[in-house]
């Protein structure tokens, strides 16, 4: 579903992804971990199009991104770190926004943002301008809108981060339905707990590079995923 | 402590007034703005100094050479001085209202273990600065204009320089107050950017009105200088200290301070007391209730444009500053729609301006085109939403097409409709009215496209405030010096040529200048603006 293939990308002098190769298969989570800075976020944000990149490719779905941007964009969603939205919008317009810029059709939107956003309990709140909403309610919105086209691949930075309990569980059990349904899952994050029992396969990035990646399995053995990362992350400090 | 917030707080004013070109470096060292537009930003200061400088001392030349002979000189300090506390109340009263009450950082600071009083004394300080320089535009000037007419007094002087520092406290007081009474409005209100665009708009038209009514009554004024000195004496009576104070008494400069001391501290203490509770109630809007209802699938690209129109229409900053020429443009039209046949007569009056009316109107209605800059700010403003554009599956092409429709949707159509009033009006001819129709379209085609080349090659993805890249943005203040030139080139134009050809013919050609300048522009941005932005 996804492919990296030796992906560099440098900002000025510094490398921020060095020769990255990584194949998300249709069906599988697949968690990217790594500390602040490694190049996680540049990694993302390169597989979604949003960053051009100097080195390698990427393609999604056997389509080259940087080719066919455009066909890439219709069968991804992305989530970024921050959800950073059109703030002069009330909810339901962002909404509907998206889902024209997607081209879904009048009776899917209204049958995805209804069951969505009910799950989310964030109904009563889509008429309110997103100014008003806070952290958790817009990372509620920017994952409704990441859902409403139905993505094939769904590449999320962070997604837990400032959801309750509750959508952070339903979060989880929609990326399981869509990996069930043969879509893919690509996401980094810091909670190495949640990426334990979630992901099918992991990776690690450090300064661009990419330590190990597999599946769980393959990559933490007996022990937790927190000690081989900790233990990964000292390795050459 | 205070010494910190007070820098904080200079460096945040400096960088909205000038952006981060005078504020140092960007983190790769890169400088975002060069010595070019920092000695624009100067010369743009000192042409507001002159202007506003020489109106003063005109109108206090006038008050001068009318009242001194008759021993009345405090009664020209005390209309100018009211004309100065007027311009500081009402330049400074929005920026009050931003700074002390819907300043963004309030909860941080006070989060912090910094006293309110403290932070409510950096805020106040530096709009006390900034009402110093309002005032000083209109008393300097009129010092000036004394000195000129009486000669040179020393206690004029020296009580000037304390004016120049009380009367500041007393606008500041003023704006205060009406700044807490626009926050309380707009924060009750759910249309918030359109009260707002109104409220100011309505300043704005008093601002003017005010100007208009000492141009109009300015003899008047001088003619009735007794009547109203004894008024002013009776009922205004603070108005007749400044004026006393001015003109070199000490005991009136003594009640005066006393006086403006007293209503800034009362006000300062009223807003200290209550500062916490101020800035951080949500006195919140009505919450709107969702209702689910059918939606209409649109087009990709109408969805975008769509999105344009709302962020648009959802900052009172973006619609004052950026497409303040709509409405001078439709004021335009119907003044000619009332006026018409006094501005035929006028034109009617000498042939030779009368034959070239509707070059006039087209120059005229060019040049307020190139005050609407809605598309200049608009890639600057994606800033933080960035990334959707990019992640969405639209071209860049069909972004940068959407943000000219906005520019268009805005000027484009006022534009027509004046210059259609106007052609109707002067009896232009059909054929003549669609050539000016289309300068009109034409014009402001050429401008969209001009703001957009410009804002890619100038961005600005770092701002904190929003009003920052809608006023002082690199892209902003050239689109609109370019914009003039432009039509400060077809004028030479015009003068080199005019004589030769009919006017029919000179527009026509203006037209295709601006056309083959836009197209230049759209290829530009087609082929070359596009890579820029997918690489911002």
């Amino acid at each position: 579903m996804l492919k990296i293939d030796h992906l560099t990308k440098t900002y000025g002098n510094k490398k921020a992804v060095d020769d990255l190769s990584l194949h998300i298969n249709k069906g599988e989570i697949y968690g990217f971990i790594g500390h602040n800075g490694a190049g996680k976020t540049t990694t993302l944000k390169s597989a979604t199009g949003i960053l051009n990149f100097d080195g390698g490719e990427i393609y999604v779905d056997g389509i080259s991104i940087k080719d066919h941007p455009i066909e890439c964009k219709k069968k991804i969603a992305y989530i970024p770190d921050n959800p950073d939205l059109y703030e002069f919008m009330p909810g339901i317009k962002y909404l509907n926004f998206i889902a024209d810029v997607f081209g879904v059709s009048a009776e899917q939107r209204s049958e995805r943002i209804r069951k969505y956003a009910d799950l989310f309990g964030i109904t009563s709140n889509l008429a309110q301008p997103i100014s008003s909403y806070s952290h958790g309610m817009k990372q509620k919105l920017a994952i409704i809108s990441a859902l409403i086209h139905n993505p094939k691949l769904v590449i999320m930075d962070e997604p837990f981060v400032g959801l309750d309990p509750k959508a952070a569980h339903s979060l989880k059990e929609i990326m399981r339905d869509i990996c069930d349904n043969g879509g893919a899952i690509f996401f980094s994050t810091h909670v190495l707990d949640v990426a334990e029992k979630l992901c099918d396969k992991v990776a690690i990035i450090k300064g661009g590079k990419l330590i190990i990646s597999g599946t769980m399995e393959e990559v933490k053995g007996d022990s937790s995923l927190e000690s081989v990362f900790l233990e990964l992350e000292e390795a050459d400090d | 402590m205070i010494k910190t917030l007070l820098k904080k707080q200079l460096r945040e004013f400096f960088s909205v007034m000038f952006g981060r070109s005078v504020m140092g470096k960007k983190r790769d060292g890169k400088k975002q703005a060069g010595k070019g537009m920092i000695a624009l930003y100067i010369f743009l200061l000192v042409y507001v100094v002159a202007v506003f400088g020489g109106m003063f001392f005109t109108y206090s030349l006038v008050f001068f050479e009318s009242f001194s002979p008759a021993g009345l000189d405090w009664l020209a300090f005390s209309f100018m001085g009211l004309m100065a506390t007027m311009l500081a109340v009402i330049g400074s009263v929005f920026m009050t209202h931003s700074m002390v009450y819907e300043a963004k950082d309030n909860e941080l600071l006070l989060s912090m273990p910094i006293k309110p009083s403290y932070i409510l004394f950096v805020r106040i300080f530096v709009l006390y600065l900034i009402n110093v320089f309002y005032e000083a535009l209109v008393l300097i000037p009129c010092v000036a204009a004394y000195f000129f007419v009486n000669g040179f007094n020393a206690f004029v002087l020296v009580n000037a320089v304390i004016l120049l520092a009380v009367m500041p406290l007393f606008a500041l007081a003023l704006s205060c107050v009406l700044g807490w009474v626009v926050a309380l409005v707009v924060s009750r209100i759910k249309n918030k950017s359109f009260i707002s665009v109104f409220v100011s708009l309505a300043f704005i038209a008093v601002y003017y009105y005010f100007f208009i009514q000492i141009q109009n009554s300015i003899n008047e004024l001088v003619a009735s200088g007794a009547i109203i000195a004894e008024n002013i004496k009776t009922f205004v009576y603070p108005a007749y200290a400044m004026g006393l104070a001015a003109s070199g008494d000490m005991l009136s400069l003594l009640i005066f301070t006393v006086m403006v001391l007293a209503l800034f501290a009362l006000v300062y203490y009223v807003l200290s007391k209550s500062f916490i509770r101020i800035v951080t109630t949500n006195k919140g809007a009505k919450k709107a209730k969702y209702r689910e209802k059918a939606y209409r699938a649109a087009s990709a690209e109408k969805a975008l444009l769509r999105k344009e129109v709302s962020r648009f229409l959802n900052s009172s900053a973006y619609i004052l500053n950026c497409g303040l020429g709509v409405v001078f443009l439709l004021i335009m039209a119907v003044f000619l729609v009332i006026k018409g046949e006094d501005v035929l007569a006028l034109f009617g009056e000498i042939p030779t301006i009368g034959k070239i009316a509707p070059l006039i109107v087209c120059a005229g209605i060019g040049f307020m085109s190139t005050m609407n800059l809605v598309s200049a700010p608009s890639i600057s403003l994606e800033a933080k939403t960035f990334w959707l554009l990019r992640s969405l599956p639209v071209s860049s092409w069909s972004v940068i097409k959407c943000k000219i429709g906005l520019h268009m949707y805005v000027t484009a159509v006022p534009s027509m409709i004046c210059a259609l009033v106007a052609g109707i009006v002067l009896k232009s001819g059909i054929f003549m009215i669609i050539l000016m129709l289309a300068f009109s379209a034409t014009i402001n085609f050429l401008v969209a496209c001009l703001g957009l080349c410009l804002n890619l090659k100038f961005p600005n993805f770092t701002w904190t405030n929003e009003t920052v890249p809608i006023k002082q943005g690199a892209s902003i203040i050239l689109t609109m010096l370019s914009g003039m030139g432009t039509v400060f080139f077809l004028a030479i134009l015009y003068i080199l040529i005019g004589g030769f050809i009919a006017e029919r013919l000179f527009l026509l050609i203006a037209l295709v200048i601006i056309f083959a300048a836009s197209l230049l522009l759209v290829m530009w941005l087609k082929k070359r603006g596009t890579k820029i932005f997918e690489s911002l």
